[in-house]
């Protein structure tokens, strides 16, 4: 398969990448490690102006302690994440995360960066030129119909990226840099739940940092996905499970869904559920009943109906509150 | 040359003129006629296009050539000297892990990258490590016994 045409840019700063895409005015996209970009290119789903290659960029990949917090640079791959002792020792929900993402090889191109900002997804959108020629443009891609839902007049297309439940159930900021200004948020405000309006970042700005802080005595995790096969596959439905357990008592718990709508989505009357208790599994059955009703999946996805996700979501939550049990010390 | 770039492949440097668009997979495959990559899925799902870059497995067919710049490549035809193959392709071939062959350079440099970070994996992790790696010829059982057979060859050598 190949490429369509496209202007190479090789920045070596920051600035000078937001300086670009600024100038191109939102007919250049950033490329971080490609693995998701080159194939909707290789699709022609995308067809950038110009891409701005962040490989050059220095500073952009680590891994460090600053005081409590752990900082991870925006370019550093998933594979470094799974390598490093101090994410699986600290953060086992991120660290199942990264071990779950793609495929080993994949896992050594894509970043981290890149995996917060992954494009959503739908059967009827990531597909080559024939099919979506046969099916007309959809919302995704200004037409005015959603396939998956006819009248619809908001894109349902799914948030899948695997790093972003169990970063947002770490409490984790991003840091974002402009052409004029940097801003930290907290990480469940860059998305919106709209399929094709999915990244609330201005034009001009790339994300740059991760910052989860230091996790408390007591605190276990979990990252549970479920996929056709096990490796690879995007997940029909996944949740990420962080929880505190001081004295017997959940102190503190957060239970994110992923791949279940257009945007990650936190469980907070689960979570309530749960908080200031002695979890025990009825407990946690109903936490997984409260997941279920809270899952509202729709018809975008390649062997997994609505209903099948739905359970799945429930499965998935009652499997990451055990799990996240289990680990906490 | 506008569109200049360095990088080394299997040892020897090269400076060439490449445009954007072209991939890795490509320039090694159409440029250099190191055609042990293939171009199966084009996606990044088969694994049929592993190379190794700066000593990590990667599914070249997702690499732009440009993003190599300054980088180490090792293709399957970088194995071994000569007439001397490496132990993981000895093991391969004597264990009978070849079918068709087509998935082979691909598992076998996936297997390297490995062994080289992680001279005794156990079972559960040589399975994750090719997980990326399609065969439709062989259930991998001879692939995952020939990879643990180069592993403890090396081991007692």
């Amino acid at each position: 398969m190949s490429l369509p045409e496209f202007i190479y840019e090789t920045p070596t700063t920051v600035s000078e990448v937001c300086a670009m895409l600024e100038k191109y005015q939102g007919r250049a996209e950033v490329i971080a490690g490609g693995t998701d970009l080159l194939v909707s290119m290789k699709q022609r789903v995308k067809a950038p102006e110009c891409l701005i290659s962040l490989k050059k960029v220095s500073g952009l990949r680590y891994i460090r302690r600053n005081g409590e917090e752990l900082q991870i640079g925006a370019m550093t791959t998933i594979g470094d994440l799974v390598r490093s002792r101090e994410v699986k020792k600290s953060y086992p929900v991120l660290a199942e995360a990264a071990r779950c993402l793609a495929s080993p090889n994949l896992r050594n191109v894509a970043t981290v960066g890149g995996n917060i900002c992954l494009d959503t997804r739908c059967l009827y959108y990531n597909k080559a030129v024939p099919f979506r020629k046969a099916i007309g443009a959809c919302l995704k891609f200004g037409g005015d119909v959603c396939h998956v839902a006819k009248a619809s007049k908001k894109c349902f297309a799914v948030s899948q990226a695997d790093l972003v439940p169990a970063l947002i159930a770490l409490g984790a900021k991003v840091k974002v840099n402009g052409a004029r200004e940097e801003r930290v948020v907290p990480l469940e405000e860059l998305y919106r739940a709209d399929g094709k309006d999915y990244l609330a970042l201005k034009r001009g700005e790339i994300v740059s940092e991760v910052r989860i802080p230091g996790g408390a005595p007591g605190t276990g995790g979990s990252f549970q996905k479920i996929r056709l096969h096990k490796s690879t596959d995007f997940a029909y439905v996944s949740a990420a499970v962080n929880l505190n357990i001081k004295e017997g008592v959940c102190e503190d718990i957060r239970i994110v869904l992923g791949s279940a709508a257009s945007s990650p989505v936190r469980l907070f009357k689960a979570e309530g559920f749960l908080k200031g208790k002695k979890i025990t599994g009825d407990l946690i059955e109903e936490a997984g009943a409260i997941a279920y009703q809270a899952a509202k999946p729709v018809g975008n996805m390649i062997n997994a109906g609505p209903s099948y996700r739905k359970e799945a979501a429930r499965v998935m939550v009652v499997q990451a509150i055990n799990e996240a049990l289990s680990r906490f010390g | 040359m506008q569109n200049k770039m360095e990088l080394k492949i299997n040892g020897k440097d090269y400076v060439l003129d490449v445009e954007p668009t072209m991939t890795l997979l490509e320039l090694i495959r159409d440029r250099l006629g190191l055609t042990g990559a293939k171009d199966a899925c084009g996606e990044g799902v088969c694994g049929a296009c592993t190379v190794i870059m700066d000593g990590k497995a990667v599914n070249s067919c997702l690499v732009l050539a440009r993003e190599a710049q300054g980088s180490e490549i090792i293709t399957i035809e970088g194995l071994g000297k000569g007439s001397e193959l490496d132990p993981l392709q000895e093991a391969f071939i004597q264990h009978g892990a070849v079918h068709c062959g087509y998935c082979m350079p691909g598992m076998i440099l996936t297997a390297k990258a490995l062994l080289d970070e992680n001279p005794h994996p156990t079972t559960e992790q040589i399975k994750e490590a090719i997980s990326g790696n399609i065969c439709r010829c062989n259930g991998y059982v001879e692939i995952i016994e020939a990879i643990q057979l180069a592993a403890n060859k090396e081991a007692t050598e």
